[in-house]
């Protein structure tokens, strides 16, 4: 018999405001294992969230694996041992709970001063994670990071007007001045928003937010990069290898500079993923990898996350994008747009956070307005611009996006 | 250790660690928590996976001058280290009032009532069974229906509640779910469908469901080859899950009292008393019915869980609050405080957030439709004021009788304009519920994702909506 057993563990702080007032101050401790155990073409997973649980795990786990499903690849077990860690500021390593307590009342202060109508939600939370590979051969792969996320959410309510803004920081801020960057270019979005601008429904150029690109748009190649679709055929992705499927100026690549192995314990590479809008890979797990006819790649996708991925920036400035619109939206929040059939790159949902863009410039807040476009034409022959500005989310799992200008949006 | 793998707890243990330090604060209390989850997957191929997950966990929350202090912990021997610290927290940060809404202590063991739990049925039974589903789906007689994925998954869950008001409370819940999915492709474009089935009780319900596994495969196949359907204003019929989906994403979610709490225009625009519908629309939450997903006795503040009506006859009536939310209206607790997990203190979340039945039958909705389409089933959505769907597919209505399947399209609009253009709300015979848990999604508030909630309705008729469309 061979395993790997996964170990993940972590201790945040979190502070949290409500509505302007302060809540509470948290504290989390967390320790979770995830055993794999194989014996011949069987593999079975179990987890647990004790320190003291291997004994339990191991006994479950060899209770199932008569009735185990198949697992054609072997386990890595022989990978080589490395331990990478994180380098974290001294600024925050030396915020006190207190000092934590402070910096949340110093972000609502702000919006207060600026927003006396509005209310916002907060919370800022300090993470230290630690992730951890064994395997039954003694191999180890270990890393370990920290994080500082601040996630908020601001409401207003007037006469049937509900209205909600928020943006999330993921980093390791050097200093007061990083947050205070992102508290900043909040307010200045925050200011666009007070008045309600109309837009008739048509066709329009939108200028999508790194955000959106992240949390929404990636999904599409994600749902491409999905090992069932790959599986069963239905990927658009499959087999494309060489082609160009979106536009020229499109370079994504990870970097895996924070990661020494996938959470399978095979080693993460530098890889590209488009480059120049050609498709050059796609991820392969372990556990896919003969049923795929390939070898496992190390891209971790889908065991967990992408290993620092990055979306290179382009040559434009995002007031320069704004400029060149005669009408259109930069959309900053939506509802999910990866409800329908997201694997051909359709997607559809309200502009929650959208500011209107009349003769170069912005006009105010876009309200009841939904969105539909196809991904894979808007980042080939519908792809506009993309700006040299980006954003960054994350440490050990870093990502980066720019903003994207996007011609033929439909609003409706 | 039970044969689910659940460990006993001594209670007194953690009843004689409030009782030393209840003193020394307003508030204090300790949750434990330990759910054993196993699924089993197939795909088209055979079996897929199969996991097994013991979570086991707790948190200690404290309030002290308004100010809480919250540490949770998977390492039981941490329980009066964390206690010690989220008590240290709470006198750091407290500097107003505690304000908590007055409630009864309560000591009491809750299991609900279960005939044949899956834990009790032997590996090699259930494999067989998924193994004959996964068969059947797969021998559907059209070679367009490519894929399947036959899940089922059980999870016993079992809470500790203690605070320093007395009570006591153990609740045990047994869930268990059967998901088909169908996936027919054509010119490499696939459809799927699904069906999820929710028992609580008894594990046999889950045989003699090959009609399902046809009735998925076929409309898989069906829709295959639907056509997509334009945008434009529409009228619409939405079957239960979509009306129940509509009812919690976007007025469950709204009545929620900690959105507006310190909001006076927020407080001015859901004034209890306001219309915002006609009088055939009632909408309301309810946590005691055992066969629901987000059914309980005790919600995590150890609060008794009642049915709150939200909107009665269009008129406002109501909304959900943790003990907080209901102090500071000034309003009686519902039994709404609930958390994803022993991670999270809890906050106010919906249960099963339900459409009341109306009068008329399907039949009579349609044939009062001379134009429309009828929505069915749901692959994702949001709510809040502004709101988008995208049903799993539709039909044209026309002349009152359905037609043409169509597919990919998606519903929005305005929450308080829509309310006022529902017009027709079916009986209960036409009733029914989506279990929103585990595999199967959940509801998402902030980062507490994702929580098991039920989301239940007759067929509604909006007469007037947005469709965005492909076509």
């Amino acid at each position: 018999m061979r395993y790997q057993l996964l170990q993940e563990d972590s201790e945040t702080i979190r502070v949290q405001f409500e509505k302007d007032d302060f809540l509470s101050l948290e504290g989390k401790l967390k320790s979770r294992q995830t055993l794999r155990l194989q014996e011949g073409q069987k593999m079975v997973t179990v987890s647990g969230e004790m320190d003291s649980a291997f004994d339990l795990l191991m006994n479950k786990a060899k209770f199932l694996l008569p009735w185990a499903a198949s697992f054609d690849s072997e386990l890595p077990v022989d990978f080589e041992s490395e331990s990478r860690s994180f380098k974290s500021s001294h600024w925050f390593e030396s915020l006190s709970h207190k000092e934590l307590k402070e910096l949340g009342h110093e972000f609502v202060a702000r919006l207060q001063k600026e927003f006396p109508d509005l209310a916002t939600d907060l919370t800022l939370a300090r993470e230290h994670r630690n992730i951890r590979l064994k395997s039954s051969s003694g191999k180890v792969s270990e890393y370990g990071f920290d994080c500082l996320s601040i996630s908020n959410v601001i409401t207003g309510c007037s006469d049937e007007d509900i209205f909600f803004w928020g943006q999330d920081y993921q980093g390791m801020p050097e200093s007061y001045e990083d947050i205070e960057f992102f508290i900043d270019s909040l307010v200045q979005e925050l200011q666009f928003t007070r008045s309600i601008s109309e837009i008739d429904a048509g066709e329009y150029p939108f200028i999508f937010h790194p955000a959106l690109i992240q949390s929404q748009l990636m999904k599409v190649v994600e749902a491409g990069f999905n090992p069932a679709n790959l599986e069963n055929g239905s990927s658009p992705l499959l087999n494309k290898e060489g082609q160009q499927l979106l536009h020229n100026s499109i370079n994504v690549y990870q970097t895996s500079e924070h990661v020494p192995t996938d959470l399978y314990g095979v080693p993460s590479v530098k890889r590209s993923y488009f480059e120049d809008g050609v498709l050059k890979t796609i991820p392969v797990s372990v556990k896919s990898s003969k049923v795929m006819g390939r070898e496992a790649n190390g891209a971790n996708y889908p065991s967990g996350f992408f290993s620092d991925l990055i979306f290179q920036g382009g040559d434009k400035g995002l007031e320069e994008m704004i400029a060149s619109i005669d009408e259109g939206v930069l959309l900053i929040i939506s509802g999910d747009l990866f409800m329908g059939q997201i694997l051909y790159g359709d997607m559809r949902g309200t502009i929650q956070g959208g500011l209107h863009i009349k003769d170069g410039k912005i006009q105010g807040r876009v309200k009841d307005r939904s969105l539909g476009f196809n991904f894979y034409n808007a980042l080939n022959e519908d792809l506009r611009g993309i700006s040299k500005e980006t954003r960054q989310w994350g440490t050990a799992h870093k990502e980066e996006y720019p903003y994207l200008l996007v011609d033929g949006v439909q609003v409706s | 250790m039970s044969q689910e793998g659940l460990q006993e707890f001594n209670k007194s243990h953690f009843e004689d660690l409030i009782s030393i330090h209840k003193d020394e604060i307003d508030y204090l209390e300790i949750r434990l928590e330990q759910k054993v989850r196993d699924t089993i997957t197939y795909n088209e191929s055979g079996l897929k996976d199969m996991n097994s997950s013991h979570i086991l966990g707790g948190c200690v929350r404290a309030c002290h001058k308004g100010g809480w202090g919250f540490f949770s912990f998977t390492d039981l021997d941490q329980v009066k280290s964390c206690l010690l610290q989220a008590i240290e927290v709470a006198k750091l940060v407290g500097e107003s009032k505690t304000q908590l809404a007055s409630v009864p202590s309560v000591t009491e063991e809750v299991r609900n009532p279960v005939i044949k739990s899956a834990f009790d049925v032997p590996v090699d039974e259930k494999l067989a069974l998924l193994q004959s589903y996964k068969d059947r789906m797969m021998s559907y007689k059209d070679d367009r229906l490519k894929a399947c994925r036959v899940l089922f998954s059980q999870d016993i869950h079992q809470k500790y509640f203690f605070n320093s008001e007395g009570s006591s409370i153990k609740q045990e819940f047994l869930a268990m779910d059967l998901t088909l999915t169908a996936i027919a492709m054509e010119d490499g474009v696939q459809t799927p469908m699904i069906r999820v089935l929710n028992n609580t009780k008894d594990f046999d319900y889950f045989y003699n469901k090959e009609e399902l596994c046809d009735e998925v495969c076929s409309q898989a196949v069906e829709f295959c080859s639907a056509r997509n359907l334009s945008g434009g204003e529409y009228t619409v019929i939405l079957d239960p899950i979509m009306a129940g989906t509509l009812a919690h994403e976007s007025f469950g979610h709204t009545s929620e009292a900690d959105l507006f709490a310190s909001s006076p225009g927020g407080r001015e625009t859901l004034k209890i008393g306001r219309k915002f519908g006609k009088s055939c629309l009632s909408i309301y939450d309810t946590g005691d019915q055992w066969n629901y997903s987000g059914s309980m006795k005790y919600d995590d503040e150890g609060v008794a869980t009642r049915k709150v009506e939200l909107l009665k006859e269009g008129v406002l009536a109501g909304r959900l609050h943790t003990r907080s939310t209901a102090a500071q209206f000034g309003e009686e607790v519902t039994g709404n405080a609930r958390s994803v997990g022993y991670q999270f203190p809890p906050i106010v979340r919906m249960r099963n957030t339900c459409i009341a039945p109306g009068k008329q039958t399907f039949e009579e909705l349609l044939s009062g439709t001379s134009k429309g389409i009828y929505c069915f089933g749901i692959y994702g959505g949001h709510g809040g004021e502004n709101f988008s769907f995208i049903p799993a597919g539709g039909y044209r209505i026309e002349n009152g009788k359905l037609g043409e399947p169509v597919k990919n399209f998606s519903i929005s609009g305005n929450l308080f304009d829509t309310l006022e253009t529902i017009d027709g709300v079916t009986c209960a015979e036409d009733f029914s519920t989506l279990a929103a848990s585990g595999e199967n999604g959940g509801c998402g508030k902030g980062e507490q994702f994702p929580l098991p909630v039920g989301m239940s309705a007759p067929r509604v008729r909006i007469q007037r909506i947005q469709i965005g469309g492909m076509a």
